[in-house]
């Protein structure tokens, strides 16, 4: 055990523990970081790399709004811009149930008096995807989401953090936790014990094992989500491409091969930590790739890979207080963790440095999925 | 019934088919070069002719009891009860930068399927390759009835190549009659030549392409590996070198000596087993004929572990 005391322990160095890391360690704050494997390991390197405002839950737009900021000024926050790139987001309609569907987003979100996402209609949809297969009626548009390499930007807020004195232990799996009277203590599978005076949960899609050590019970799934890559392709599309009435995430790097998500999944197990592709349903994945940009049937399947995510029955994470004192969760992200992490990470240092946080984080408590019975509650907007 | 299904027309694979048939034992034997499929089909004479069947095809994916095959006429999900991976070797290159281009310098054992397929791979600190553990005084690997022989076990010449077939094919006419294993005794791999040799000055500058595929810089892999990538799998997560159409078969050597050079960790250590889906690259077209109806969402998994 180390001499100097250790004010927070995060567990978990994927993007957002990274992110909180580094953001507490700016504030002055002594942390440690506990990562079973490698930072990044699952699905902070595997993930699609959308960094999206468009089609957010509402209660997630702020954040991610937020969230936008420091992506713009990533560069300057962290020395790497993650391989940020702004090329817009668009959903794009396959057919009127789809449009309608758009248009309903669309007026809720000018409701609530936001207004990042602009209905488009077939002319222009064709103007920005000139590409795009001629049944698609109609979009729906987000000009300053892009996307990002998210195991670079991960390692970037891994090495920041560093540089501000956290320490980052790779290969520190946690077995327990245990509560002392005024701290925190936490035991690795090598059987190492840390102390700190407060605790981060940042564990993906293992965070509800971690959440359940503190007494918080929730409801986490996980999901191996399959992504694939192309060969290369010239050019012939900008925006990162989302799907409405089937899943569906699909953008053109910039060696030109195209990069197909929008989650599909494999097959996995979180004890062995491992995953892999089902066949049949990346074929359908691929399948909804080439009808929307039939170029694609050129190419040839590369690469298809797993990342196995926490995600929550109401597709929101949870962000906030644990119910017992001095610990804190972020996790099960649901497969759009990405964009958010550096608001996320920033809005915990804050929490955990000051008590409160000025983004409205509510509806992501941990407890939201227990009614006053015991039932499952829906979140608040 | 059973299904011996034999990956490869090369030297191991023929003589693996070919002394199943001398015992009896029918297999399909698959190879993506119409020329080899060839010359072994004008070779196959009276029940050879009977017992090996020859299909023409890229096996890109192999799982427990089943196999995808690729060919001009599209995608097929085949079953096998008995799997020999003779896949071969891929030709190991290295980075000539005096005159920018690549120049080879051995032949390296093909393990994606058996990555693909769970078979535990372990650094052969003699042939300086990944290869499959072998069940003592077998070419069993780690996952039963799936076996290996000639040069995508180690480097090895024809006749060795011949003689694992042969050792294969006993031991899998004796599975299949119930018999008792038969032992083999030419196991010692640490016996084998290296697979390559690296060429003096071999470590390619800054601007030599060292991903074709994805075209990666030499620098920009090392400035990857700088940031922290600094194994073949984070390497390709960061930059995408060693991750493109080739799967790695023409980058991968070079990366790893480049992984070893940045940290100082040996390859032993740097060589990991290429486990990622497909084995060899697939059209999307084909590909995506495979599932033509949307699959039924799937019930979220939940977790019921702890700490």
């Amino acid at each position: 055990m180390s001499n100097a005391p250790t004010d927070v322990i995060v567990i978990g160095g994927g993007i957002h523990g990274c992110a909180a890391a580094f953001f507490l360690a700016q504030r002055g704050l002594k942390v440690l970081v506990l990562e079973r494997d490698r930072v990044a390991q699952h699905a902070s390197s595997r993930s699609a790399g959308g960094v999206r405002q468009l089609g957010r839950d509402l209660a997630e737009v702020p954040l991610a709004a937020a969230a936008m900021q420091l992506w713009h000024d990533l560069e300057a926050i962290i020395g790497d811009d993650g391989g940020f790139r702004v090329s817009g987001q668009v959903r794009v309609a396959e057919n009127d149930a789809d449009m309608e569907a758009l248009g309903a987003r669309a007026a809720a979100m000018r409701e609530h008096g936001y207004d990042q996402e602009e209905l488009l209609d077939r002319a222009a949809l064709r103007k920005l995807l000139p590409a795009l297969a001629p049944h698609c009626s109609g979009g729906l548009v987000s000009r300053r989401d892009g996307f990002a390499n998210p195991y670079r930007t991960t390692l970037a807020f891994a090495r920041a953090a560093r540089a501000l004195g956290a320490v980052i232990l790779e290969g520190a799996g946690v077995s327990g936790i245990s509560r002392g009277v005024d701290f925190w203590e936490v035991q690795t599978t090598s059987g190492k014990r840390f102390r700190a005076s407060r605790l981060l949960n940042a564990a993906g899609a293992w965070g509800s094992r971690v959440a359940a050590a503190l007494g918080d019970a929730a409801p986490l799934g996980y999901a191996p989500f399959m992504m694939t890559m192309t060969s290369p392709l010239p050019p012939f599309v900008g925006p990162v491409v989302i799907g409405t009435g089937r899943p569906l995430s699909f953008k053109q790097l910039d060696n030109g091969a195209a990069m197909i998500g929008g989650g599909y999944v494999g097959e996995g197990t979180l004890d062995g930590a491992e995953a892999r592709v089902n066949v049949e349903r990346l074929s359908y994945n691929v399948r909804t790739a080439i009808e929307l940009f039939p170029i694609l049937a050129e190419a040839s399947v590369v690469r298809s890979w797993c990342g196995l995510e926490g995600v929550f029955p109401d597709h929101i994470p949870v962000i906030g207080p644990s119910s017992a004192a001095n610990a804190y969760h972020a996790f099960g992200f649901c497969g759009h963790g990405f964009q958010l992490a550096p608001a996320v990470g920033s809005l915990i240092a804050e929490l955990i440095a000051t008590g409160a946080s000025n983004l409205p984080i509510a509806p992501f408590r941990i407890d939201r999925f227990h009614g006053p019975n015991g039932a499952h509650a829906p979140a608040a907007g | 019934m059973t299904a011996v299904v034999i990956v490869g027309a090369g030297a191991a694979g023929q003589a693996t088919a070919r002394a199943l048939a001398e015992a009896g034992v029918a297999s399909t034997v698959l190879d993506r070069s119409p020329e080899r499929l060839e010359t072994l089909r004008t070779e196959l004479a009276g029940e050879e002719r009977r017992l090996i069947a020859c299909r023409l095809g890229a096996v890109f994916h192999a799982e427990a009891a089943w196999f995808w095959l690729w060919n001009d006429e599209g995608v097929e999900h085949l079953a096998w009860t008995q799997l020999v991976l003779a896949t071969g070797a891929s030709d190991a290159v290295a980075p000539d930068p005096g005159a920018g281009t690549w120049m080879q310098v051995g032949s390296v054992p093909d393990n994606r399927l058996a990555a693909a397929l769970g078979c535990v791979l372990t650094f052969n600190p003699s042939s300086l390759w990944l290869a499959p553990a072998l069940e003592e005084g077998s070419f069993e690997t780690s996952v039963a009835n799936v076996w290996v022989a000639g040069s995508a076990r180690r480097p090895c010449d024809e006749s060795l190549a011949v003689s694992d077939g042969k050792a294969c094919a006993a031991a899998i006419a004796a599975r299949l009659g119930g018999k008792p294993p038969v032992r083999v005794s030419r196991l010692d791999v640490a016996r084998s030549e290296p697979a390559w040799i690296w060429p003096d000055g071999g470590a390619p500058p800054d601007d030599f392409v060292i991903c074709p595929c994805n075209a990666v810089s030499a620098g920009e892999a090392r400035q990857a590996v700088r940031a922290g990538a600094d194994t073949l799998h984070h390497l390709g997560q960061f930059s995408g070198a060693g991750v493109g159409g080739c799967r790695g078969r023409q980058c991968q050597l070079a990366l790893a000596k480049m992984i070893s050079e940045e940290t100082g960790r040996g390859l032993a250590e740097i060589l990991t087993p290429p486990a990622e889906f497909p084995a060899i690259a697939v059209p999307l077209r084909d590909f995506a004929a495979i599932t033509p109806q949307r699959p039924t969402a799937l019930p979220l998994l939940r977790d019921e572990g702890r700490l």
